[in-house]
């Protein structure tokens, strides 16, 4: 500040002037150093602020080593030599001289051309560090840096340091996400398992590129099948870098050498010094070298050393962070690489669909974070275009149940957002949880495991997880792709066993004897025949298995065609005769071969060899249809082939089977076709398809059927299944085709009536209120007769419009007659249409 | 679907003044949502033609092996003009409904014994 002697206002207002002026220069060169984070280009900037401040010729700037020697320079107008020798003047908490010729310890600057003359020297202190000094210099004569200059030299060094600081920091953070991406993509390109580079190489180039490093080694155990403590020497597998010729299988005792005591104490250090010579490596010059362990499930896989150039700075303490997160994670990574038999490997091998496969990921997700949780949740995607639209999540949850619908809409926003996101990237968005997204052979799959506790989910948990995502999106295509083939080995032999698709009135089961094959000797059909009967085929080709099933198949196609031929049972079974005394394997097939015509519920059949069919009518009366039999196929030619007639009486069940329905060792057939026709007199008022289950689990033996199994019900008769337009013109014709169907059920005249008036409501409420705005619309009646009860369902596409207050009344008298005439009423409107249920009983 | 309308349920409808001066409306087939218009014609026709004699007048169903909540809706708004002759078959529909509660519902002779 100003001389308070001296009083010439005009003078006062020129120092107060410059004072100001100082301090907006100040302010200014403050807020530029701190302008940018890059520490290069912060220094530079404090060293130009410091000469526009002092109005100095030359300025330094000297940084610390870790020694404490000032061991580098950023300088302007100076040589990086004179920087250097400015370096070595003690500055204490600031040095100030007017003339350092009378300096002693300043001789070396004389050489300077002009000398050096004035010097201002001002320590930076960053977090209670030595940083360095920063230097201001002139040669000018009579040029001194006066009280003003050095306090604003000092306010500058103090925003200096904050601005290092801040530039380290970042640079450190720079420094560390280098790391950490390096790290993921060596676990990336470990799991596409790149065959052109080992992982061990990948590793080295990684290394070397990251430590900005001479040369890099990689050393593992010599033999790698040994517990680690057994390992008595170390072989450089790969390298990079330099002398890569001459390092390569180098051999290094486990004792005596520094490489070996990092791999016994699994902790990495910094040297320059190794204990034991490498050719190639520690011969080269004495440089800076950082040597770190590979472990993983406390194994040390491995060494890594990495060497700097001589002149380049030594690596420092905070840099062994660093590498050895990236250590870590490489050792992982190669551990499961290396093809270790994982449980998770296991698990997927023994899937056969991806959603199996899926679904015991999770479980060893869950098993091996011991989680809370895992949500596994399938994102579909829609078409194959690869675009951004997905389905409905599927959700696959362990530990705890969930849907994707209960989920809290935080939850679910997240998946989705793991979904949107980059694939194997692990996402730890809190602690204790932790997503990642893969690819699904339908879209992709995103998992979230919660752990129990809230504790960060660690980079060696990423690691892990990435790795295992990795795994498991390989897994899952393998999966689907095996599953495909088995899908189509599947419809093949569905394709031979015969129609998927039953006519109505039909309940059909069939086991096979060998598995995982879905088919055998065992056959079953059921089609319809030009004069509208309908055809029925049970057999039993000799033997099962692959070989039987090759025979059935091609049996079931000559029963077919002889049948279009001539809808005759005998006829065909003659035909089947010839036609299996010339196919290998054929002879001695036994079938029954039965025509039913539907509306009479009259049956013609024939019997080759085969067990007999069972008839239990309404009441309970039980007959086996044992005439028309004579000896299995293929055995005789020109066997007579006897025809039998029976009339199935209305609600009674046909029973056709194939002996390993009924057949057990130690026991007579008769006795298991009698059990089987009683399960069928039992359940006989049961619906066809609970009849079907009833009876097979009831005959089942406690293994489960031994020999191929063929069970095919029939109840007369048919359920009606009638589809029509929403117009008032089809009530007649639908009238007239319930009334023959009620008729042939042998329903009395009454409750046809009652059956036909209830159901002809219901009709015209869906042609009234669900289509009379819009026309076009269509509807299902469908019939179905039990032992004592016929069941209606009427269905329309359109919904029951609330009646109008006028037509209340006689709509409501219309469903009050459906009530009245009926047992049992219901109406469930819906917004894709209204179905209703009418029940009456048969008396 | 234009001519299906054109094609409802069969249904033949008549009105006589019998010698006894009762009107009559006999109908023979069946009666549903699709023929309801003719048979309302044929009560409104009806109901003019016994006004001038009386007011009541007789509807014949015996011949009618068909009936739902359309035609019964349309006895009921003439409850207090008519009485009904019925098919057996029908009376259990028509009792449920309670039509047979306002009016005289006689069941029909069996053809064979008419």
């Amino acid at each position: 500040m100003g001389d308070p002697d001296r009083d010439d206002p005009r003078s006062q207002l020129d120092e107060l002037a410059a004072a100001r002026d100082q301090m907006e220069r100040l302010v200014r060169v403050i807020v530029e150093i701190g302008s940018d984070l890059d520490l290069d280009s912060t220094l530079h900037r404090i060293v130009n602020g410091a000469m526009e401040l002092t109005d100095a010729r030359y300025a330094a700037l000297g940084m610390r080593a870790p020694d404490g020697t000032l061991a580098s320079f950023v300088q302007t107008g100076i040589d990086g030599e004179t920087a250097r020798r400015l370096g070595d003047l003690p500055v204490g908490e600031g040095l100030r001289v007017d003339d350092l010729n009378a300096h002693p310890q300043a001789a070396a600057l004389q050489a300077h051309d002009p000398p050096l003359r004035a010097l201002l020297g001002i320590p930076i202190t960053v977090r209670a560090a030595d940083f360095g000094s920063l230097y201001l210099a002139d040669d000018r004569p009579g040029r001194v840096f006066t009280d003003d200059h050095e306090a604003a030299v000092r306010a500058l060094a103090t925003a200096a340091a904050a601005a290092i600081d801040n530039a380290r920091l970042f640079e450190r953070e720079r420094e560390s996400s280098k790391w950490t991406k390096a790290s993921r993509e060596i676990t990336t390109a470990l799991l596409s398992g790149d065959p052109q580079t080992g992982p061990l190489q990948l590793i080295v180039n990684r290394a070397l590129e990251l430590a900005d490093a001479e040369q890099a080694i990689l050393l593992v155990p010599r033999e790698p099948d040994l517990p680690s403590d057994e390992v008595d020497t170390l072989v450089v597998a790969a390298t990079a870098g330099r002398y890569a010729s001459e390092v390569i299988g180098r051999q290094v005792p486990m004792d005596g050498s520094t490489t070996g005591g990092v791999a016994r104490r699994g902790l990495p250090l910094i040297t320059d010094s190794f204990q034991y010579p490498i050719e190639g490596f520690t011969d080269v010059g004495e440089r800076s070298a950082i040597v770190m362990p590979l472990i993983a499930d406390d194994r040390v896989l491995g060494v890594i050393a990495v060497a700097r150039q001589p002149q380049q700075p030594a690596f420092g303490n905070d840099y062994l962070e660093l590498v050895s997160d990236f250590a870590r994670h490489a050792a992982i990574a190669l551990a499961l690489a290396a093809g270790r038999e994982h449980a998770l490997n296991q698990e997927l091998a023994q899937a056969h669909t991806v959603d199996d496969a899926v679904h015991a990921a999770a479980e060893e997700l869950r098993r091996l974070w011991r989680a809370r949780r895992v949500l596994a949740v399938t994102f579909p995607a829609h078409g194959s275009s690869g675009d951004t639209a997905y389905g409905e999540p599927r959700v696959v949850s362990v530990g705890e149940p969930a849907n994707w619908a209960d989920l809290p809409s935080q939850t679910r926003q997240m998946l989705s957002s793991f979904c949107d996101g980059d694939l194997l990237t692990p996402n730890s968005a809190e602690p204790g949880m932790a997503g990642i997204a893969l690819q699904h052979p339908e879209g992709v799959l995103v998992v979230r495991i919660d752990l129990t506790e809230r504790r960060p989910f660690t980079l060696e948990d990423q690691t892990l997880l990435t790795v295992l995502a990795g795994r498991l999106g390989q897994g899952l295509q393998r999966v689907h792709q095996v599953d495909q083939q088995r899908e189509t080995a599947l419809a093949l032999q569905h394709a031979i066993l015969g129609p998927a698709d039953l006519p109505h009135g039909f309940a059909v089961r069939y086991e096979a004897a060998s598995r995982p094959l879905q088919v055998g000797g065992d056959w079953y059909d059921v089609f319809d025949l030009d004069d509208g009967r309908i055809a029925l085929i049970v057999g039993d080709c000799v033997g099962h298995g692959l070989a039987a099933a090759t025979v059935m198949g091609q049996v079931r196609s000559a029963c077919r065609a002889l049948l279009f031929e001539n809808p005759s049972p005998s006829a065909a079974l003659a035909g089947m005769d010839r036609f299996a005394a010339r196919l290998p394997g054929a002879q001695c097939t036994t079938a029954v071969c039965a025509v039913l015509n539907p509306d009479t519920g009259e049956l013609v059949y024939s019997s080759a060899g085969h067990p007999p069919p069972v008839l239990v009518d309404a009441d309970g009366t039980t007959r086996m249809l044992d005439d028309g039999h004579t000896i299995a196929l293929g055995v005789r030619a020109d066997w007579p082939r006897p025809e039998a007639h029976v009339t199935i009486p209305p609600r009674a069940t046909l029973l056709l089977y194939t002996d390993g329905l009924v057949e057990r060792r130690r026991r007579l057939l008769q006795q298991g076709i009698s059990s089987a026709a009683a399960l069928v007199q039992e359940g006989r008022d049961s619906t066809l398809e609970d009849l079907a289950n009833r009876i097979m689990s009831g005959l089942a033996p406690s293994g489960g059927y031994q020999d191929d199994v063929v069970l095919l019900l029939y109840r007369h008769p048919a359920p009606l299944q009638l589809e029509f337009p929403a117009d008032v013109s089809q009530l007649a014709p639908t009238r007239t085709a319930l009334r023959r169907w009620l008729t042939r059920a042998k329903l009395d005249a009454d409750q046809v009536m009652n059956v036909l008036v209830a159901a002809g409501e219901a009709v015209a409420n869906a042609i009234e209120h669900g289509h009379r705005h819009s026309p076009g619309g269509r509807i299902s009646l469908g019939a179905t007769i039990l032992v004592d009860q016929v069941r209606l369902t009427i269905t329309d596409t359109g919904s029951w419009k609330t009646p109008q207050p006028a037509t209340e009344t006689n709509r409501g008298r219309g469903i009050a007659l459906m009530r009245g005439l009926m047992q049992d009423v219901t109406i469930n409107p819906d917004t894709a249409g209204t179905t209703v249920h009418l029940c009456a009983r048969i008396t | 679907m234009r001519e299906n309308h054109l094609m409802p349920t069969s249904l033949n409808l008549a009105t006589v003044r019998r010698s006894d001066g009762k009107v009559v409306l006999t109908a023979t087939g069946e009666i549903d949502l699709s023929n309801i218009d003719a048979f309302n014609e044929a009560l409104s026709g009806a109901t003019a033609e016994a006004g001038r004699n009386g007011g009541k007048f007789t509807v014949d169903l015996s011949a009618v092996e068909y009936l739902d909540s359309a035609a019964i809706n349309a006895l009921f708004a003439r409850a207090t003009h008519i009485d009904v002759i019925a098919h057996p078959l029908v009376m259990p529909v028509l009792t449920i409904s309670g039509i047979t509660e306002l009016v005289t519902v006689e069941p029909a002779q069996p053809a064979a014994e008419r």
